[in-house]
């Protein structure tokens, strides 16, 4: 079951695929975030999230990155597969 | 001579491999944004000599410069078209950084690949052969597989080197696109099917799981900055008094007895003995605390906890509109503001950096540090270590509060995409972070040397000749006592009295150098005979010996009870005569309330003038010029609200009054001042083309 949803509600440890990024978002700041990685197509997992949840920590492309929520909320993604952290 | 130049994403190893080709020790890190301008040396390559150059890592080569480093890069590019490009690539994260190999390849440059940290993974020799088969093919371009710590294939690499300088390959122009999704496809194709293991994932996850708690990382983040300032602390209290007795024998009294014999005019002894040599005395007292701060902060760095500390504090910093990266910065404005401001430069925006080194001054740096121990060892004894503490405390709530108020005033609140890589945790390379530290400390002082001791020295003269060019044997009678005496009245609303002229002096040689201040105020407060003549008789040798003899008695009759005692911290330019000394500052600062105003103004105002310096040519003078005027402001509106208040409510109510409207007004300024002006001030430049910002 595929799911669209934004990067900052994703579930801990569940693998999703990027899919896009928000309309509102400038060109300058869509590509800032592919230059880091965050590109339609990759995988991506969220493995933790800061105290009060404005940080998360995400795998992808076999790195590890942080990424503020706020950011998080402009891209978006579907499921994969679920629990399969490894 | 052939120009070749390393050219990858932050942590690709590039520094590594330069190091390796030019036998240099050039500082590497665990953290993204180490390297931040180009380092070019010389390199022989089977006995053919280049000029290599190691690029800041970037994220992009597309459209927009944003971060200095990408400006440097992007320039660095316009200007060496014909460079040899090494585009070296980490092999844990191949799929990401080809996308910049691809950027490279459309900017139609002449590239190699190579793929690093090979050691770092686990993977078949089969699964390699084809991966590089296949980047040959799609790229067109030499692809060697190296690994600059352990040094396996580097002989394979600096061969390709030769045969890429001697004979190129042609440049396919307009081959490839600089389009980051279209890339991303054909990275993917070319590594489809590749699979490998990352070796340090597996301890890097499991000690994450502790180290990044939601609950026990911030307990553990603090405990490790305490640690941090206790062991600075212990150090400077060991060896501070070593260094200045030793610094003091060979720089002040050792010219001052040679310019007797030689009956050199008062004057001139006064310049180069006290005047210069102090400056020496006093510079070089404090190298311990700052080799000392870069040694931990550099083990940090290299085992990759750092990148975990950003994690941490962008949940706070992001409050008040900073990235997590400028922890790190303002991390290293604990050891020094000077340092604080170089490390400013791996922040992207340049409305980040002003910020960080706008709210930096009340951050108290290892200067500081002495006066804080002088005056509450002091008038604070019973509850000495508490109350340095509390000043540290104080300066980073205040930094906190004014990064509130510039964040929704002065600076805009549009920020970046906020990215940082958390690095692998590795064990940390001792003997290149103590080598790169010490070198630094080295650079620090050649650079803090240029200023701190001509304006020393000048200090020295204006504080021992009158304004009709004598001589005085009363320095209340100096230049300086005098120009103290007029600026005086100004400090009476934050509890400074009229005849108290020494603290106005001492906030005015604090501003040359913090750790001048307890100095003058020994000086000026307590002066000693020893301090008025040139010495009689030296003995160097004997005297050398001595106060090595005396500092291995502390070292081994310490008691290592009170290491976590900030009393053992510095008592060497202290006398026993305590209680006396509590005497003298209660009358002179109209008491504790006085004394208390007095360290609150001194936590929040300007840094010294070689941070001052620095950050002028961080973010400019007419900047540099704000952070200072705006620092003496804050410092002189809280000290003077604490003293009223300590008056009276009424008194404390309406000077609250007054700042408060000030502020106000300020607020409104600063707000206008962002609305008509606030995109010109963010400026990105887009190769060769200078453009608007968001």
């Amino acid at each position: 079951m595929l799911n669209n949803l934004t990067l900052d509600s994703a579930q801990l440890n569940t693998v999703y695929i990027i899919t896009g990024f928000n309309s509102n978002l400038s060109f300058y700041e869509k590509e800032r975030l592919q230059a880091y990685g965050f590109v339609a197509g990759c995988s991506i997992k969220v493995i933790r999230k800061s105290l009060f949840g404005n940080t998360l920590q995400v795998f992808i492309n076999n790195c590890n990155l942080i990424i503020r929520k706020k950011d998080a909320t402009n891209i978006i993604l579907k499921i994969k597969q679920a629990n399969n952290y490894a | 001579m052939h120009k070749v130049s390393l050219l990858g994403y932050p942590n690709a190893g590039k520094t590594s491999i330069f190091n390796a080709l030019t036998n240099l020790n050039k500082k590497t890190g665990n953290f993204a944004g180490v390297t931040v301008s180009v380092a070019s040396a010389t390199a022989n390559i089977n006995n053919m000599q280049i000029q290599l150059s190691d690029l800041p890592g970037i994220n992009s080569l597309t459209s927009f410069a944003n971060s200095k480093d990408e400006l440097v890069v992007g320039k660095y590019i316009q200007d060496n078209p014909n460079n040899l490009y090494i585009s070296v690539v980490n092999i844990a994260q191949i799929n990401k950084h080809l996308i910049l190999t691809l950027s490279a390849l459309a900017k139609n440059l002449n590239v190699m690949l190579a793929v690093n940290m090979v050691d770092t993974v686990t993977i078949s020799t089969v699964q390699l052969a084809e991966l590089k088969r296949k980047l040959s093919t799609q790229l067109g371009i030499d692809v060697v597989f190296v690994s600059a710590k352990t040094k396996n294939g580097m002989q394979d690499f600096i061969n390709a080197i030769q045969n890429n300088l001697t004979n190129p390959k042609p440049i396919t122009q307009n081959k490839f696109t600089n389009d980051i999704p279209t890339n991303t496809l054909l990275v993917n194709k070319i590594t489809k099917g590749l699979s490998f293991n990352i070796k340090a994932s597996y301890l890097t996850n499991k000690i994450d799981k502790l180290l990044l708690n939601s609950y026990l990382s911030i307990p553990l983040f603090f405990g490790v900055i305490y640690l941090i300032l206790l062991a600075t602390m212990n150090i400077h209290g060991l060896l501070s008094g070593l260094i200045d007795s030793v610094a003091g024998l060979y720089f002040v009294d050792l010219p001052k007895q040679l310019l007797g014999y030689i009956n050199a005019p008062a004057i001139v002894t006064i310049i180069l003995a006290d005047g210069i040599g102090g400056g020496i005395q006093t510079m070089l007292t404090f190298a311990p605390i700052i080799f000392t701060l870069f040694v931990l902060l550099g083990l940090l760095e290299d085992t990759g906890y750092s990148a975990r500390q950003a994690f941490i504090a962008d949940e706070m910093l992001q409050k008040i509109g900073l990235p997590g990266k400028a922890f790190v910065s303002l991390t290293l404005g604990l050891g020094c503001t000077a340092a604080c401001s170089s490390g400013c430069r791996t922040l992207e925006r340049e409305s980040d950096r002003r910020l960080t080194l706008m709210i930096s001054p009340s951050i108290s740096c290892s200067a500081k540090l002495p006066v804080y121990i002088y005056f509450c060892f002091i008038v604070f004894t019973a509850h000495s270590t508490l109350m340095v503490f509390l000043m540290y405390a104080i300066g980073i709530i205040f930094a906190v509060l004014n990064g509130l108020y510039l964040s929704k005033s002065l600076f805009t609140n549009n920020s970046l995409p906020f990215v940082v890589e958390l690095p692998n945790y590795r064990l940390p390379n001792f003997t290149a972070v103590a080598k790169n530290s010490a070198q630094k400390v080295k650079g620090f002082l050649q650079n803090l040397g240029k200023i701190i001791i001509p304006i020393i020295a000048l200090l020295t003269v204006l504080n021992s000749v009158s304004f009709k060019g004598k001589i005085v044997e009363n320095p209340n009678q100096s230049i300086l006592a005098q120009t103290s005496s007029v600026l005086t009245p100004l400090f009476i609303p934050m509890g400074i009295k009229t005849e108290n002229w020494q603290a106005t002096l001492s906030l005015i040689t604090g501003f040359m150098a913090k750790e001048v201040v307890v100095a003058t105020l020994n000086s000026v407060y307590f002066p000693t005979k020893e301090e008025s003549g040139a010495p009689t008789s030296l003995n160097l040798i004997s005297q050398t010996l001595a106060m090595f003899a005396e500092f291995g008695n502390s070292i081994f009759n310490k008691n290592y009870n009170d290491v976590f005692d900030y009393n053992g911290a510095v008592n060497n330019t202290l006398s026993d005569d305590i209680n006396a000394k509590r005497q003298v500052l209660l009358q002179k600062f109209a008491g504790t309330a006085g004394v208390f105003a007095f360290l609150l103004f001194f936590v929040i105002y300007t840094p010294c003038v070689s941070a001052m310096g620095a950050i002028s040519q961080e973010i400019g003078k007419a900047w540099a010029w704000l952070v200072g005027s705006w620092s003496v402001f804050n410092a002189f509106s809280i000290a003077t609200m604490y003293y009223q208040f300590t008056l009276s409510l009424l008194h404390g109510l309406v000077a609250t009054l007054i700042f408060v409207t000030i502020y106000t007004v300020i607020f409104i300024i600063f707000k206008n001042l962002n609305v008509k002006y606030g995109k010109q001030w963010e400026s990105n430049f887009v190769f060769g083309k200078k453009t608007n910002g968001l």
